[in-house]
């Protein structure tokens, strides 16, 4: 399943505020898109917007579903279902193996078994099987990165959203890690968004947006 | 209907019902609130991330259900073993005075200081105890002393009473001989010498001329008698040069029946009847101005009600130390599920719904609080057999350190509690801001 996005008149506020707004914005499903811009500016709003993470007014249609039109529970289920997230600092928990990590959405999903299978091919694919009992603190920063990109695709989500996900990592393990996200993203037709500052992350998309004091603006 | 149902049931099925009564919501809600879901990871996870809080707020919680437990527990086995050490002693006839210090002082042996009776209450006692076959009646003559055991004079009869066939040796035979409790440190033919009162204020010396050997020893009773060495009556009084109970100054018999002339007292008589009302009108016509006659059954019961109130007062210090204890334990949940609040915002992040984070604080919580229950049994029994070993040390009173169905429940009680009190924590993890955390 692939998912275009579609974004009318979006707004994000807090205490009275606009944190971010983004008349219009199309992404086709299966595209790379790069978020970029100056710290504060609003992109992980932005992602947390497209995340339903965070409430927002106006419209924000993954394929044909609405987030801003949802309950907080609902905007729940749509992301178990439809979306996987990749963090900076990797977020694991510390005192699990790796693929405990990796199929930690296990706990909750009522489709458990089936995720055994997708999370050991996706560890397989992404180099990392033989981590499979070693405990997440001893790791290193790729392996953990890789870890959290299998978990975040453990369920097999259509859509990808990143924030930072190369900055705590040297430059060969981020050059690698973000290759082996694009291939793997353009193989399996998700669509992806990563807020990144890393230009050789936005060398690897098919397009950049920046967001400028909570705008956003087309490359 | 039902409480006549209720009591057609067994002691036993009336428990497991009452602990099954208490376990119910605690895992009626537990659940409730995890179907669906599989947290054993991830609460491993939670459990393992900060071990020696978990610890430390377990063994609180053990610690605090211990107190209360141990108390019921230690209550119930001390009244226990009093009540059994006073099974042998069905009436005693003491001169005028207070009851609870005469039955400490002949039953526990405590001594006290008391008047004696005279010969011709004795004689009573003989005539109304010849009148109830099978009544045995048996001076109780304390006030000496060897090493802090009490030395008290009384008759083969009354050996027999307290303490069945004797464990070695053999009863007493002649005015020089004695018999010893289980816990006395003589060997059988030892020798010793009495001293005059009991105490620090014991005169070592006062009956240093008189020496007595060891000819038996008693089987345990589990009461303060295993402390103490039993001469005959005859012999207390000879020691005291108040002669031997019999007109004939020689003679040596020993058990009586004694001449009331020249009864020379004793503070104490026990009388043993198998006739209940015999009892009852011994008890009636002793109970006189030159005679006080009692059950120590009765006494025991009352001094019991007033250690059940003490032990009401003592439980709701306990309650009042627990729910102190839990809200200690309470807010440091609170405080350590905040900690967790970023791996829940993941969790949240990766579709957990907000059902699943409350389970899971839940389980966390319900965990370390019911653990903590279940372990307070622990710390109970190992409290009670502390306390027990130095009270049947000081009092001679053997006290079972068992834990009973009352312990159970309390900690079951207090598992489910801590089940409710769980639902807090939980409820208060789903307030923080998801994005915040995410942005850490």
């Amino acid at each position: 399943m692939t998912l275009p996005l579609s974004i009318r008149d979006l707004q994000v506020r807090a205490k009275g505020r606009v944190l971010l707004s983004v008349p219009k914005l199309d992404l086709p499903a299966g595209s790379l898109t790069a978020i970029r811009g100056p710290s504060g500016a609003g992109k992980t709003t932005l992602l947390h917007a497209l995340a339903g993470l965070t409430p927002a007014t106006g419209r924000l249609d993954w394929g044909e579903t609405d987030l801003t039109g949802l309950s907080q529970a609902r905007r729940t289920r749509f992301r178990g279902q439809h979306i996987g997230m990749i963090f900076q600092d990797f977020l694991l928990f510390e005192e699990l193996s790796a693929r405990d990590n990796a199929i930690v959405a296990a706990a909750f999903r009522p489709d458990r078994a089936a995720l055994g299978p997708r999370v050991d091919a996706l560890m397989a694919r992404l180099g990392v099987a033989d981590l499979a009992a070693r405990r997440a603190d001893l790791l290193s920063g790729g392996e953990r990165q890789r870890i959290a990109v299998v978990r975040a695709l453990a369920h097999d989500p259509a859509i990808l959203l990143a924030d930072e996900p190369t900055a705590s990592l040297d430059r060969a393990t981020a050059d690698r890690l973000i290759g082996d996200l694009a291939r793997l993203a353009r193989e399996d037709g998700r669509t992806v968004v990563v807020v990144s500052h890393d230009e050789h992350v936005w060398a690897a998309m098919d397009r950049i947006l920046t967001v400028r004091d909570g705008r956003l603006e087309a490359a | 209907m039902m409480s006549d149902l209720w009591n057609t049931l067994p002691a036993g099925a009336q428990d497991v019902a009452i602990l099954t009564a208490l376990l119910a919501p605690a895992l009626l809600l537990g659940w409730l609130i995890c179907r669906g879901f599989a947290p054993a990871a991830l609460l491993r996870s939670l459990l393992r991330r900060y071990i020696w809080t978990n610890l430390t707020f377990i063994l609180l919680v053990a610690l605090s259900v211990g107190i209360g437990a141990g108390l019921i527990a230690q209550e119930r086995g001390l009244r226990q073993a009093s009540a059994r050490v006073a099974e042998k002693f069905d009436l005693i006839v003491t001169a005028p005075g207070d009851e609870v210090a005469m039955l400490l002082a002949t039953v526990y042996l405590r001594p006290t200081d008391a008047p004696l009776l005279d010969g011709a209450i004795w004689q009573d006692l003989t005539d109304a105890a010849a009148r109830a076959p099978g009544t045995v009646i048996a001076p109780i003559a304390y006030g000496d002393s060897w090493q802090g055991h009490p030395v008290i004079g009384s008759t083969a009869d009354f050996v027999t009473h307290l303490a069945g066939d004797l464990a070695e040796g053999q009863i007493f035979t002649d005015h020089d001989s004695a018999v010893v409790g289980a816990r006395v440190p003589l060997a059988i033919g030892d020798e010793f010498a009495p001293a005059h009162g009991h105490g620090p204020a014991a005169e070592d010396d006062a009956h240093a001329h008189d020496h007595f050997h060891i000819a038996g020893r008693m089987a345990p009773t589990g009461s303060p008698w295993d402390d103490a060495i039993i001469l005959p009556v005859e012999s207390v009084w000879l020691t005291h040069g108040l002669g031997n109970g019999q007109s004939d100054a020689d003679s040596d018999a020993l058990g009586g029946p004694y001449d009331p002339q020249f009864f020379p007292g004793t503070p104490a008589v026990l009388v043993s009847t198998p006739d209940l009302s015999a009892a009852y009108g011994m008890q009636a016509a002793f109970s006189t101005d030159q005679t006080m006659a009692f059950f120590p059954g009765a006494v025991l019961a009352r001094l019991h009600g007033l250690m059940g109130d003490m032990r009401a007062i003592m439980s709701v210090l306990s309650v009042v130390t627990q729910v102190l204890v839990a809200a200690a334990v309470l807010t440091g949940l609170i405080i350590l599920s905040r900690l967790f609040a970023r791996r829940l915002a993941l969790l949240q992040a990766l579709g957990a719904p907000a059902r699943m984070i409350f389970a899971l604080i839940w389980s966390y919580a319900a965990i370390l609080l019911g653990v903590g229950s279940v372990l307070g049994l622990g710390v109970a029994l190992i409290a009670v057999r502390a306390i027990s070993a130095v009270l049947t040390a000081r009092t001679g009173l053997l006290i079972a350190p068992r834990l009973g169905w009352a312990e159970i429940h309390l900690a079951a009680a207090c598992f489910t509690l801590a089940a409710l009190v769980a639902l807090i924590p939980a409820a208060l993890s789903l307030r923080r801001p998801v994005t915040q955390e995410l942005r850490g």
